[in-house]
């Protein structure tokens, strides 16, 4: 099921909403959550019901073993653990990528196992090793089995994330003094959810037809215009963010309906003035996996044989190939990890080098202008980048990138030669090689640029949901850090946030239908771009 | 109280000359002490006072008091040991 679609809003969501505010009020808190867990086996049954067998001894086998562990603290038991949980994730998202990779190498041909990728699988193993190294690290763990699946399965998180540890959602399931209902928790939820599927349906999905049109174009090996390039690529990084932190925003608000606080996961990434804080706003709950269970514990512990600037740069170089390689089973996404760690890596060295020549990097006092042009290089990176991640083939990607920079067609748009005058144009043919003529734009139209346009401006100014809720919230929203506090943008638009007037709720209610249009409408185009994870 | 010796540490990892680092100092206070920093810190920190942390003692300091005592916790250890 999917969030955006009818039988979720209108027939799931209503019914388990009215189910479970019942059960909370005539029967007890309790029964209440074990509702949520059955509603949410539902929820993924749904979609493909041998699955939930798979992911139900996946959860049983993880309790199971992780109470043994509980008991005998043992390293050993742990390495198994997780190594099962990796073997598991490992055949069913991997397994053809390794059998295709060693084809290629070794000149086999191996035929491909009929593997059906399990909807949420890297994100519910990721989230049960979380839990069973907690286990070791903390000796706390959940006490029931009905309380580890409610971590572990509730449905607003279940299939792509925001990856939750234990430790911030199991002590809500257990407070004493919890209304029955928190009238503001549940507002704040309708308006996350409302937020949220606006952003995915009706921005994300239409900036897909400008990503298609060209990146299917460029996949064949054909060129594209430069301008379409360019326009692609930011469409792509617009539609992705506003796809999964639209999907974020609607987690946290389902998870706020039922009175259950989830972190948040995007913190307007695409304010980012650098690419080390464009990960902290970026998917921040994965960020935190792989700082916490991947980085950290690898860099402490070859720390020891080899220290020093370069290891933890290799380190962290490791761990952003590993993050490319969860996104997908494939070479493009394992380079896209590859890019994000060079990127990394250069703006650590530049911030050595600045505090080296005298001119340190200090957040809280930094030149607009510098952080202006830090903005627009992040942006400008990222977006270069996004485009190996969103290509099926490196071909595709070799296409766009040649495109994107003239790499072997000097050709600009005819428009533009009758826009900078003959004497101009005859010399830039002439003596610099460029040869004038076709469209400005061949796949993509003049609306699609002026929407990228508009949209690059919002998301560099305007607040995210979180900072809308800023005022309203009282504590309701986890997950912001002391960083993400000190973002001197908001303060210039701190009219914008939510109270509840009548204003804002006709506001509310002009995205809500405008999002009806497209969830009722059956020929749509949509697509949740994270399940594929 | 943070002592010399560790302001020492930290400050000579993070290469600053001086900065004010008490009890409740967090990372991000200190000009430089990111995560990669972060590493660098602790690793420099085992070195100089002749310990070992292992990744769950070192993952939920909270600030650098909590670094301090359980420095001072390992060296007493090592000592008696």
């Amino acid at each position: 099921m999917v969030f955006s679609s009818k039988v979720f809003i209108f027939y799931f969501l209503p019914v388990v909403l009215l189910s479970f505010y019942f059960i909370r009020g005539y029967i007890s808190k309790d029964a209440s959550y074990a509702w949520l867990v059955l509603c949410s086996f539902f929820f993924y049954a749904y979609w493909y019901p041998p699955y939930l067998i798979l992911i139900l001894v996946s959860f049983s086998l993880n309790y199971v073993l992780s109470n043994v562990l509980w008991r005998h603290r043992n390293k050993a038991l742990l390495a198994l653990i997780v190594a099962l949980n990796l073997g598991m994730i490992g055949y069913f998202k991997y397994f053809n990528f390794f059998l295709d990779t060693l084809n290629a190498v070794l000149g086999l041909h191996m035929p491909n196992d009929q593997i059906v990728l399990p909807l949420g699988i890297s994100f519910y193993t990721f989230q049960q090793i979380a839990y069973v190294v907690e286990v070791y690290r903390t000796g706390e763990r959940a006490e029931r089995f009905i309380d580890y699946c409610f971590v572990q399965a509730f449905f607003a998180q279940l299939i792509a994330g925001p990856i939750v540890l234990h430790r911030e959602i199991l002590p809500q399931l257990h407070e004493p003094k919890t209304p029955w209902l928190d009238t503001r928790a549940f507002t704040m939820g309708i308006v996350f959810f409302i937020f949220g599927l606006f952003k995915k349906v009706i921005l994300a999905d239409n900036f897909a037809y400008a990503v298609d049109a060209v990146f299917n174009v460029a996949e064949k090996g054909t060129s594209v215009p430069v301008c379409d390039a360019w326009i692609a690529a930011f469409s792509y990084g617009l539609q992705l963010y506003f796809d999964f932190s639209g999907y974020s925003d609607m987690a946290i608000g389902l998870g706020l309906m039922f009175g259950v606080r989830l972190p948040i996961n995007f913190f307007s990434p695409y304010k980012a003035t650098s690419i080390i804080e464009f990960w902290r706003r970026w998917h921040m709950t994965m960020t935190r996996f792989f700082q916490e269970y991947l980085y950290f514990p690898l860099a402490i512990w070859s720390g020891r044989k080899w220290s020093g600037k370069t290891q933890g740069l290799v380190v962290l170089f490791v761990t952003m190939l590993l993050i490319g390689l969860w996104h997908g089973a494939g070479w493009t996404w394992v380079l896209w990890g590859g890019i994000q760690g060079v990127l990394l890596i250069c703006n650590h060295l530049w911030r050595d080098l600045r505090r080296r020549l005298g001119v340190p990097y200090d957040p809280k006092h930094s030149w607009l202008p510098m952080r202006l042009l830090g903005w627009s290089c992040t942006f400008i990176l990222v977006t270069l980048a996004w485009v190996v991640f969103r290509a099926k083939t490196l071909t595709g990607a070799i296409v766009m990138y040649k495109a994107m920079f003239f790499w072997d067609r000097f050709i600009l748009p005819g428009d533009l030669a009758r826009a900078v005058g003959k004497s101009v144009m005859i010399f830039m043919r002439d003596h610099l090689g460029v040869t004038w003529g076709g469209p400005a734009l061949a796949y993509v139209n003049s609306t699609q640029v002026l929407f990228v346009i508009v949209m690059i401006a919002f998301v560099a100014i305007m607040p995210n949901t979180i900072q809308f809720m800023r005022y309203y919230a009282e504590g309701r929203i986890r997950g912001i850090s002391f960083q993400q506090q000190a973002d001197r943008l908001v303060e210039f638009t701190r009219g914008l946030n939510f109270r509840p007037t009548a204003a804002v709720a006709v506001f509310l209610a002009v995205l809500l239908i405008a999002s009806f249009t497209s969830v009722l409408d059956d020929t749509a185009k949509t697509v949740f771009i994270y399940f594929q994870f | 109280m943070i002592s010399e010796r560790l302001k020492k540490v930290v400050l000579k990892t993070l290469k600053l000359d001086d900065f004010d680092i008490q009890d409740h100092t967090i990372a991000p206070q200190v000009p430089g002490w990111d995560s990669l920093a972060h590493v660098q810190v602790l690793a420099a920190v085992e070195r100089e006072f002749g310990i070992r942390f292992t990744t769950t003692e070192v993952i939920r300091l909270a600030n650098v008091g909590e670094l301090q005592r359980l420095v001072d916790k390992k060296t007493a250890a090592t000592a008696n040991g």
